[in-house]
């Protein structure tokens, strides 16, 4: 990837003798006027609730105004407890499906679109990418009526669909498909709905990482005779790997903090037996349901480690200290 | 290049194009459904299957939505947030940006070690409600602009295009007594339109799409953005909020759906809006702080 350079042109600077002369020292704090803004929202909206969390991660409350030190017994009933695992679960299951399911199809459909044959591909990468664009409540309502049990479009799809089948291979039967996604099939659905949403985002980014692969080298390669999956795993792969573990890095963050889209579609318990509760719903449930702001907050110090030692590995792996 | 095709390549040709086809119209195909729920009657709607086109038109659904003042003051509310967000954070951004940008600044390593910090660490549901709270916001407009006004991310992205604009300028700007400020203004602003946009792009698809911060910090249904209408609609299916007051015989001619359906594509307004704007830059902007090399 390269950083776009901008060409500037001389003539359109303001010319710089009819201007009034002033300021003309170097002034030394003029940086960090500059910078101020930025540092003091830092330090307020995201150091400060971060000390705050530590803090009150150890403490017990009982409403908003009583609080006690309890040392490390918030964690310690967290993980012992049968729900938070639970949630703990689906929301792995969830960050599987994404690194695993949806990134592949993103790059699959990356390397499509990256052929040379194709026309206007500015017009199709526009088309996937349109999902991410709309927003979570938009994409919860569409598939609250996508997933609907009797007529909603899958389910009446599915059912058209084994019906086609019947007439060439009548031993399947016609079936009568009413999947309750909403009420049993929860994380599929969870899934289908995040698919749909982000698949055309990711491949935005693997689609920009394929433009870099030299092409000499791609030409090369197939001169000395190496298949198309040579050239694959030998040329492209490595160009890409850099943005592609930055992609898996971006998916399994926001994998695990998934919460929007299950909260819209399932309600905040995470639908019928918490099929679809996540770490940060169960974080929600009892900080702000329950009230108990010392055990959401260390819930979410739980999960912080778990991002964090992600993260680092994800670094070690890249091998890189530069963004 | 070699336009003579083997009958392989062309086989593979029809089947790639095919394949993206299908991808793109199920990729489409959900914003043509609900666009056609909402122009539909009840009967239409309650029909299963493939809508494409409302085979009886009924407006409605939107007459009801667009008549709703808490649905308007939404509309409102939601383009205050937005066109104040964003402005916001362009001049908050580029202010942080330009210093950074500057040779002799320590920087990187602090940097690299701030982005992945607020990727990883941020902050906290909890936390951040009661900071909220403490600085008095609850309820404030603010509560949804200041704590996403600058983002590490976006400093980088538009720090790095500073970084290419030629020292020079730089130097020429200083002998001739610019101000720092002059020069941020005069010299590496203009010259940074395309990152910009795609900064300016992001955000005020951001602020119009959030609907999270507005649940939990306001209260008042008159600040109240528009998303969280949506919001209730599908979680609490509060359509009946909307059709109180409605004769019977009005309330024939639409359905829960049809309202949902009718809402939804009221809220994609703006994004149709600035979605010609959105091939540009958003694509391009992506990358641009991503990842470097």
């Amino acid at each position: 990837m390269s950083t776009a350079t901008p060409s500037p042109e001389p003539a359109m600077l303001p010319d710089p003798n009819s201007k009034r002369r002033r300021g003309g020292r170097y002034s030394w704090w003029a940086p960090y006027v500059f910078i101020g803004p930025f540092v003091i929202l830092f330090l307020v909206f995201t150091v400060y609730p971060l000390l705050y969390s530590v803090i009150m991660a150890m403490q017990y409350n009982d409403g908003p105004k009583s609080a006690a030190f309890v040392g490390l017994t918030n964690f310690k009933r967290v993980l012992s407890d049968p729900v938070f695992w639970r949630a703990m679960k689906n929301t792995f299951l969830f960050a599987a499906a994404s690194i695993f399911i949806k990134l592949p199809c993103s790059l699959g459909l990356a390397l499509l679109l990256n052929r040379e044959d194709i026309r206007a591909r500015g017009f199709w990468r526009l088309i996937f990418f349109s999902p991410v664009l709309v927003g979570l409540a938009f994409v919860a309502v569409l598939f609250s009526l996508i997933f609907e049990k009797n007529t909603g479009l899958l389910n009446v799809m599915l059912e058209s669909g084994t019906q086609w089948l019947n007439g060439y291979l009548p031993f399947i039967g016609v079936w009568d498909i009413e999947f309750p996604w909403l009420q049993e099939w929860v994380l599929t659905a969870i899934i289908i709905a995040s698919f749909w949403m982000y698949v055309g985002f990711n491949m935005v980014y693997f689609l920009a990482a394929l433009q870099s692969v030299s092409k000499e080298l791609l030409e090369a390669a197939e001169v000395d005779g190496a298949g198309p999956w040579h050239r694959f795993l030998n040329v492209t792969v490595p160009a890409i790997l850099p943005v592609g573990m930055f992609v898996v890095l971006l998916s399994f963050l926001g994998s695990m903090q998934l919460f929007e889209l299950p909260y819209l579609l399932l309600g905040p318990g995470g639908g019928p037996q918490g099929r679809g509760l996540t770490v940060v719903m169960y974080l929600y449930e009892n900080g702000f349901n329950a009230g108990n702001l010392g055990y959401a907050s260390a819930v979410g110090w739980i999960l912080a480690v778990i991002l964090f030692g992600f993260a680092m590995v994800q670094k070690f792996l890249a091998g890189k200290d530069d963004i | 290049m070699n336009w003579q095709l083997t009958r392989g390549e062309k086989i593979f040709q029809t089947l790639n194009a095919l394949v993206l086809g299908v991808i793109a119209v199920s990729m489409i195909y959900p914003f043509i459904y609900i666009i056609s729920i909402s122009l539909s009657t009840p009967a239409e709607a309650s029909r299963g299957g493939l809508h494409l086109f409302p085979r009886e038109i009924s407006l409605a659904a939107y007459k009801l939505v667009l008549s709703d003042s808490a649905i308007l003051a939404g509309f409102g509310n939601s383009t205050l947030r937005m066109v104040l967000g964003t402005t916001l954070t362009l001049v908050a951004t580029c202010l942080a940006a330009y210093p950074l940008a500057r040779p002799g600044m320590p920087h990187r390593g602090l940097l690299t070690f701030l982005i992945l910090f607020t990727m990883v660490f941020t902050g906290g549901m909890v936390p951040n409600y009661l900071l909220i709270q403490e600085l008095g916001l609850l309820n404030s407009r603010w509560a949804l602009i200041l704590p996403v006004m600058i983002t590490a991310f976006n400093v980088i992205v538009v720090k790095n295009f500073f970084q290419a604009i030629p020292e020079s300028l730089w130097e020429s700007a200083r002998i001739d007594g610019a101000s720092e400020w002059t020069i941020l203004f005069r010299i590496y602003i203009p010259l940074s339109g395309p990152v910009l946009a795609t900064v300016a792009l992001w955000t005020m698809v951001f602020h119009w799409n959030s609907w999270f911060d507005a649940m939990l910090y306001i209260t008042d249904d008159s600040k109240q953005v528009l998303q969280i209408f949506l919001q209730r609609i599908v979680v609490d299916n509060a359509t009946e909020a909307l059709e109180t007051g409605v004769s019977s015989d009005q309330a024939s001619s639409f359905t829960p759906e049809t309202i949902k359906a009718a809402t939804v594509v009221v809220t994609l307004v703006p994004i149709m809006l600035v979605y010609p704007f959105l091939q540009r830059f958003f694509t391009k902007g992506i990358m641009l702080g991503s990842v470097k090399g």
